[in-house]
């Protein structure tokens, strides 16, 4: 094939013809008349190519997510990448204040505008995010899922949601008033989630009038007491189920119920013990979906390259009785509306996002009968 | 040789610091330098005929990233690494497609897209105007001998230096220089003699 400038003897001539200084003017956009003009158009042209960032892979959405890196692989730690078995013990501490402090990271980074207007969404996101990873106890991880349903519009009857102020301190560690007491020191902080332990029945009610809202913070609150922290703005955060979803480690993990009720939480009161059965995140899930089949999603979203865009794409649900997808979005309250709905499709840019604006998305998968049958993590993200 | 896109001290220092927290793995920084720089790789990948734009994209920073640890340098330096990576990636696809030539894509049907299912493209005037010119861009870029179009998308989308180019494609800066010379000129006949449009 023979290209445009191959012929050597021509572009010994021609080359005589290009000073440094017109190369450079040319390549950097200058516009000059003549038979250079349509050099300059192409310049323009190319520059032009470079249009909006293209949705990320799966796995790269994963890496953007979490943050988190292993040695093993493209994977980033999940639970599924991380754990081995439900019966699996990890030495908590480490990966606990490793994990925590990012947590901690996510929120504190957000200013308190944010903080306040997402209120117990974010609150949430920070949380589901080490749920994710498979890391938090069982008592903490019922606290994920009550949360996680909390912010999933759909499935989100509770009634008692009459209160939804409780970010009237705004700040996620008032707005846990159980996790406070917190016996151990900060290494213990995450698993302190007493709360929840403490009063199994309870659970997510570590605030008894909260609302969903309450419960989000009360989750987070732990990981929020740490120090504070100033750094990302976009939040975004893998599904508790994002693991096993990827990797059927729903699998691995026989006896969900068990870690969500009482019992067993007493079983990983203080941090000190190895906790992180990770039965846990597929677990959460699936006492608060309706699904009896419940599956995850995991959703991606990131500010697209112009103003006002955001991109989001998410994994297939592998439910049978699948039937569409709907994207959810919040501008912070705890009912978010549907922006987008297909049946198939695994991909959205919303267009109507506003700039310096803080959404929460998430995606469900509904049922024929608009009936939830799994969702997805909660994406929060600041347009763009 | 001066940068063409000169960047303010404190640009520098900022992008500097994101690289760092990249390298810490602070999942925002990583957001943040996938959002700045994976428009104008995916740019790249697309004008000099990748088949899976956004995939190999996605495979420039999941390399980047994993790498991240052990690069040191400026935020300049930074932006040609990514681009050496990207290039990399571009030659694998290359040979990759040589062999199998079967699966070759026009590169004109990945572009702007076949989006998802149900996907909303977002402003369309926008995305007409911007495709209608980027259909001769290409038209261009497929005619320019290979090593010229890299050189030059290189250099324009790619906001490199002719060392940093000569870096990526591994190359010296002299022969950059007269890629960079003999694809222009070829531009300018083609543009001007066959009324190529733009």
């Amino acid at each position: 094939m023979t290209f445009f400038g191959d012929d050597g003897t021509e572009m010994s001539i021609q080359d005589d013809s290009w000073s440094d200084d017109a190369v450079e003017a040319l390549l950097s956009g200058a516009s000059p008349d003549g038979d250079l003009a349509g050099i300059a158009a192409f310049v323009a042209g190319v520059r032009a190519a470079a249009g909006p960032a293209p949705v990320p892979s799966a796995t790269l959405a994963r890496f953007l997510a979490t943050g988190i890196s292993t040695d093993k692989g493209d994977l980033p730690a999940t639970a599924a990448s991380k754990v081995h078995g439900p019966a699996r013990q990890v030495s908590g501490p480490p990966k606990w204040r490793r994990l925590t402090m990012k947590i901690k990271g996510y929120v504190a980074g957000l200013g308190v505008a944010a903080k306040v207007a997402l209120g117990a969404g974010i609150a949430a996101a920070a949380t589901t995010g080490a749920g994710a990873a498979g890391v938090l106890p069982p008592p903490v991880q019922h606290a994920v899922a009550a949360t996680v349903d909390a912010v999933t519009p759909f499935s989100l009857p509770d009634p008692a949601a009459g209160s939804q102020a409780p970010p009237p301190g705004a700040k996620e560690h008032e707005a846990a008033p159980a996790p406070a007491p917190t016996p151990a020191g900060p290494g213990a902080e995450p698993p302190a989630p007493t709360g929840p332990t403490g009063t199994p029945a309870t659970g997510d009610g570590p605030a008894p009038g909260a609302t969903n809202g309450a419960g989000l913070g009360g989750a987070s609150a732990p990981p929020a007491g740490h120090e504070p922290h100033t750094e990302p703005t976009v939040t975004t955060t893998t599904a508790p189920v994002t693991g096993g979803g990827g990797s059927g480690a729903a699998g691995e993990y026989p006896t969900p119920t068990t870690t969500i009720t009482g019992p067993a939480t007493g079983e990983h009161p203080s941090p000190s013990t190895t906790t992180t059965t990770t039965a846990a995140p597929t677990t959460t899930t699936t006492t608060h979906t309706e699904s009896s089949n419940p599956e995850s999603i995991t959703l991606s979203c990131s500010p697209a390259h112009d103003p006002g865009r955001v991109s989001c794409s998410w994994t297939a649900s592998t439910n049978a009785d699948h039937a569409r997808y709907a994207l959810l979005r919040t501008d912070g309250g705890p009912n978010g509306r549907v922006v987008f709905q297909s049946e198939a499709g695994l991909a959205f840019v919303d267009t109507t996002a506003l700039p310096a604006t803080t959404y929460g998305y998430r995606i469900v998968s509904l049922r024929a009968d608009g009936s939830v049958d799994s969702h997805s993590n909660l994406v929060t993200i600041n347009c763009c | 040789m001066a940068r063409r896109c000169p960047v303010s001290r404190e640009d520098d220092d900022a992008r500097a610091a994101t690289v760092e927290r990249a390298k810490a793995g602070d999942p925002a920084a990583w957001t943040e330098l996938h959002r700045d720089l994976a428009p104008a790789v995916a740019g790249y990948l697309r004008l000099r005929g990748a088949r899976d734009v956004d995939d190999l994209t996605s495979e420039t920073f999941l390399g980047v990233f994993r790498n991240i640890g052990g690069f040191s340098g400026s935020p300049a330096q930074f932006r040609s690494w990514v681009f050496v990576v990207a290039h990399r990636r571009l030659q694998d696809d290359r040979r990759h497609r040589f062999r199998h030539p079967e699966e070759a894509v026009s590169p004109a049907a990945d572009p702007d897209g076949p989006m998802p299912d149900g996907v909303v493209a977002g402003d369309v005037e926008h995305d007409a105007l911007r495709s209608m010119g980027a259909a001769g861009v290409r038209a261009l870029c497929e005619r320019l001998a290979p090593d010229q179009g890299d050189v030059l998308i290189l250099r324009i989308l790619g906001d490199l230096t002719v060392d940093q180019v000569a870096e990526v494609v591994g190359k010296s800066p002299g022969a950059v220089k007269q890629l960079q010379r003999r694809g222009l000129d070829a531009l300018r006949r083609m543009a001007t003699t066959e009324g190529v449009p733009l």
